[in-house]
């Protein structure tokens, strides 16, 4: 139903749209008076853009964006509400019970669904950049196969994804699904009788990757030094502390569910995934407790009141601001952004202007305007941009060519997406994501002190299947092509108006005049944001000009592979 | 194989050896490099002779060694008990082992790797007890104080992962490249071994890792399934102009990047099909694909088994490739058990028992039972208390070595005093180790075929600071 619906609006916008042929016009006209101003001047500008805000441009996006400035649709997007995917995943099994499991390929689903099509692209693609920094995965304690506790966990960021850090925080904390994964659900006071210590899992990694980070930072987020050397932001003893604030928490039991009275002796998991994590005083530590930099947390205190002054501490830490900073900023922008850009931007971190700290909207919304991610191109060549992450590539691939389908779940391949894309949401080997954002794969760029995150999946096989991946997706699934038809799970790419942009006019056996290179011109402003080198032009021009005329859609996939598989297209600049 | 030209292969020597040793940066950057140079060139590079491979097997997460090797005796045995409440392994449960040397008290392994205690009863493996990250020997007192020179970020995933492959402390001002002690290893190798090899002696079937960075040397990753190649099915023309695309140079480091590695895939995998494809089928059996309700070792032994699998099959086109020398890295995940782990862990180390046991037979079957050495390795060791139902991150841990070449039946370094009254564990409660990692694979160094003291300090750079420079599992007494 939805896949229909989203069909018809893609029509509908179509029906609008100024022919290709007008846009180029319109291009050249933008081009005089380029900056980096207030709005895109460019379809290739807007095209960039949209490419670090969103899963990926596509004409009628461009044409949005176009038609106003970055400012008015960034305000458009933080207003939208969040396309959930727990609702989704419910009324796709059929299920109403908050305790009725739903198996995890639901999830993958419903993200696919909400990624393709939902209208809060801003806060979609947030949402999985920071599910690349507050990690949880089915691959982890307890988690197999749980839809609902991950779908419930992935429904946090996208409520938070433009909300307040703070907010973020403690949702994640008190989720069973990070309970769970990070093993804070059923973590107790120590029992020195029998040597027992309090589990220092979340404690410590709360710290180390989802906040404030090893070492102290300055505002520009390259380490504090004192003699030459890092300073180290904790001590183990502060894991300890830590560790036993995060005690006596377990699941929430509603009204007339078949829980236990006190879940702490008992598994498996019998309560609600998807309510956040409750209390039990009996399994909470009274001790006083030294966090970090000397604070100390009196002794006496119930668990939520001292969870809330623990996270407070976190979250004020100054780290939070340059450590989150940075990693958003790779994750939408750029692997290797100027200390000043993670600066400007930690400082709205710090203060959106109206005195809140961790307003991640206003934080987002710095990273996409500040003048390094619009001119980054120009003013910093040879290093801005970041490898793209093998899901983007193909959602980027999908929306540029408009891709439908009738049945929303996943055709097998899809569902097993990380056997070709190394990659697939929720799904990372380990809490450190499925790369670091401090990998660099050696070589030239190690030597230029860069980094390419991204690489750390991509590693050989992986390139070579990923553009395998898009001869599938361009020469076999497209509407009319070998798998519409075949199975109506496949998603489909639409070629039929690029190939009528190469049909010969009636009577002739030729393209019309300057088609190949306008077709090239588009695909390279819905796929490059318009930066294509000379070479690599005259590559797919003399393969386009190879084929036969009266080949028309056979044109079109070669460029538009030839364009997707390249080095160019493998990083987003 | 080339045929061997002694003037064109000592200036191909040089050629890769300066760019390796001074990490492509040029000969002057690196004036050390000539000693080591010298003593490299001294060692006569040829294309054929014998054949080892390093087989890495890292347990990610850090495995509980306390739970793999645990003291059987009754003294020690309830002082284990006392420590390790509600994770302690039931005494009658242990497999018993008897080294012939090496242990102070009885000790049995853990009952889910039968395997394992199979292989170390009939000689073929060894355990290393407590090694850990170290810089410089450390006592008690030096860690309590804080007077210790410690590796950074002690008990930091992914710290130590980069610690124990790299073994290089960098400071946060350190701009130069990291290496890892088998990219190092291999760049020290590659003249004197690997000269008519076109792919790198480096091979990694758990993707990129900080192990096998070399200087001027890199990993070739390979799937443990199919050795892919562009392909355009529907119009094979396209992905030839597609490879055309990757010779042409991009000027944005990070598209370079990407274009030079794929071009590298590209070729190297060509390379690698084609003498896979020429490859007699292995007979020994590998865990196979685990089943609907079977139980999660099945999973395990599958992942771990099929990248060993690959290797096996690697090392039996050796030839082929010209490689006289191999390293390979292999991982298994899940092993950061701060819950369920009386649970967990005795999945993941069946799993890792079966796929090592199914390894070992296939060296037997391709007749390098004595030229293949596997070893286990981990980010650290685990807390000797319990948390409950888990262990929490630790330092110290005990290792183990396996092959033909391995003076197995032994236990090397020693498994600690777990009384109350012990000296071994710190303060706060963490085993501090006695052995370094550069010890440890200082000593599969030497066996591998780098023999310089002057070398191995390059490859191990905190060797230097320990008396015992091989811990002897693999020469024998």
């Amino acid at each position: 139903m939805r896949a229909l619906l989203y069909r018809l609006a893609l029509a509908s916008l179509a029906v609008l749209l100024p022919p290709l042929l007008q846009a180029q016009s319109q291009d050249l006209v933008f081009r005089d008076r380029f900056d980096a101003s207030d709005r895109p001047a460019t379809r290739g500008e807007a095209a960039r853009f949209l490419t670090q805000a969103t899963f990926g441009p596509s004409d009628p996006q461009i044409d949005s964006l176009a038609a106003g400035s970055y400012a008015g649709w960034l305000a458009q997007q933080r207003a939208l509400p969040p396309s959930l995917v727990l609702p989704y995943m419910r009324a796709q099994s059929g299920t109403t019970d908050p305790l009725q499991a739903i198996p995890f390929h639901v999830y993958r689903q419903a993200w696919f669904v909400r990624v393709l099509g939902a209208p809060d692209q801003l806060r979609q693609r947030v949402a999985f950049a920071l599910s690349e920094i507050l990690v949880v995965s089915e691959r982890g304690n307890g988690l197999d196969n749980d839809g609902l506790a991950l779908g419930a966990y992935y429904d946090i960021l996208l409520r938070n994804a433009l909300g307040n850090y703070r907010q973020l925080l403690e949702e994640v904390t008190l989720s069973p699904a990070m309970g769970r994964y990070l093993s804070m659900y059923r973590n107790r006071k120590p029992d020195p009788a029998n040597n027992i210590q309090s589990d220092e899992n979340y404690a410590r990694e709360v710290m180390q990757l989802f906040s404030i980070g090893l070492v102290k930072l300055n505002r520009d987020g390259s380490p504090v030094l004192a003699g030459g050397q890092a300073v180290p932001t904790y001590d183990g003893d502060v894991v300890r502390g830590f560790a036993r604030v995060f005690t006596g928490w377990a699941c929430h039991c509603g009204a007339g569910q078949p829980c236990p009275a006190d879940p702490f002796p008992v598994e498996p998991f019998t309560c609600s995934t998807e309510h956040e994590m409750v209390p039990y005083e009996a399994y909470h530590d009274r001790n006083e407790k030294r966090l970090l930099d000397g604070a100390v947390l009196p002794a006496g205190r119930d668990a939520r009141p001292e969870l809330e002054q623990a996270l407070d501490l976190l979250f004020n830490h100054p780290n939070v601001a340059p450590f989150i900073a940075r990693q958003l900023i790779q994750r939408l922008v750029s692997s290797n952004p100027s200390p000043a850009y993670i600066a400007r931007v930690a400082a709205v971190f710090d203060n959106n202007g109206q005195g809140v700290r961790g307003d991640l909207g206003a934080t987002v919304q710095a990273i996409l305007l500040d003048d390094e991610a619009r001119r980054g191109p120009r003013s910093l060549p040879s290093t801005f941009g970041k490898v793209r992450e093998p899901l983007l590539r193909l959602t980027a691939l999908w929306r540029a060519f408009d891709v439908e389908w009738e049945n929303d779940e996943l055709f097998p391949d899809d569902r097993e997406i990380h056997e070709s894309h190394n990659q697939s949401p929720l799904l990372s080997p380990s809490v450190f994501n499925f790369f670091s954002p401090t990998y660099s794969p050696g070589g030239a760029l190690v030597q230029n002190a860069l980094v390419a995150p991204e690489m750390q999946i991509v590693t050989a096989n992986f390139a070579i299947r990923l553009a395998n991946d898009v001869s599938n997706r361009v020469f076999w699934g497209y509407r009319g092509g070998p798998m519409d038809e075949f199975d109506d799970r496949v998603r489909l790419v639409l070629l039929d108006r690029w190939v009528q942009l190469l049909q010969p006019v009636a009577g002739g056996n030729e393209a019309p005049p300057g088609a190949v290179d306008r077709l090239i011109d588009r695909c390279a402003d819905l796929l490059l944001g318009g930066e294509l080198t000379p070479a690599l032009r005259q590559r797919i021009r003399s393969r386009v000009l190879a084929l036969p005329p009266d080949e028309p859609l056979r044109r079109v996939q070669n460029a538009i592979y030839l364009i997707a598989t390249s080095p160019e297209f493998a990083v987003q600049r | 194989m080339s045929p061997h030209n002694p003037a064109s292969s000592r200036r191909r020597f040089l050629r890769q050896s300066l760019a390796a040793l001074a990490g492509g940066a040029g000969f002057f950057a690196a004036p050390q490099s000539l000693s080591l140079l010298n003593a490299a060139w001294a060692q006569q590079p040829s294309c054929s002779g014998d054949y080892k491979a390093l087989v890495c097997v890292f347990l990610l997460g850090g495995n509980d060694g306390h739970n793999l090797v645990v003291p059987r005796g009754s003294v020690e045995y309830a002082h284990y008990a006392t420590r390790r409440r509600g994770l302690a392994i039931a005494q009658n449960q242990l497999l018993p082992i008897t080294p012939q040397a090496g242990a102070a008290f009885p000790l049995g392994l853990h009952p889910a790797v039968p395997e394992l205690a199979q292989l170390f009863e009939t000689g073929k493996l060894a355990i290393v007890g407590n090694v850990g990250a170290l810089l410089q020997p450390v006592t008690r007192q030096q860690y309590d104080d804080r007077s210790a020179r410690l590796p950074p970020q002690l008990f930091s995933h992914n710290d130590q992962q980069a610690f124990w492959q790299s073994l290089q402390a960098r400071s946060a001002t350190d701009t130069t490249p990291a290496s890892g002690w088998a990219g190092r290893l291999a760049d020290l190798a590659q003249p004197r071994y690997n000269a008519c090899a076109s792919l790198a002696m480096n091979l990694s079937l758990a993707g990129a890792n900080p192990f096998q960075v070399g200087r001027g040397s890199e990993a070739l990753s390979v799937d443990s399934g199919q050795i892919s190649a562009i392909e355009t099915d529907r119009d094979p023309t396209a992905a030839a102009v597609l490879e055309a695309v990757y010779g042409d140079v991009q000027s944005n480091l990070l598209a370079e990047e990407y274009r030079r590695a794929t071009r590298r895939a590209i070729d190297d995998y060509a390379v690698l099909r084609s003498a896979l494809a020429a490859a007699a089928p292995l007979a020994t059996p590998f865990p196979p694909p685990p089943g609907e309700g079977d139980p999660a070792s099945a999973r395990f032994a599958f992942t771990l088994g099929n990248q060993l699998r690959r290797a096996a099959e690697l090392i039996s086109v050796r030839q082929a490739l010209g490689h006289r020398r191999q390293i390979f890295f292999c991982s298994l995940g899940g092993f950061d058990t701060h819950d369920a782990q009386s649970a967990d862990q005795p999945q993941l180390l069946a799993g890792l028992s079966q796929a090592l046991a199914a390894f070992h037979r296939a060296t037997q079957e391709l007749a390098v039972e004595s030229q293949v050495t596997t070893f286990a390795a981990s980010e650290f060791g685990r807390s000797m208390t319990s948390n409950g139902d888990g262990s929490d991150h630790g330092w110290g841990n005990h290792l183990f070595v396996l092959g033909g070449a391995v003076a197995g039946r032994r236990v090397y370094g020693a498994i600690p005093d777990l009384a109350a009254s012990s000296e071994d564990f710190a303060a706060d409660g963490n085993l501090i180790p006695k052995i370094g990692v550069d010890q440890y694979g200082a000593t599969l160094a030497r066996w591998f075929g780098i023999e310089d003291a002057a070398l191995l300090d390059d490859c191990f750079p905190n060797l230097r600071n320990f008396a015992q420079r091989d811990l002897g599992f693999m020469s024998g007494p």
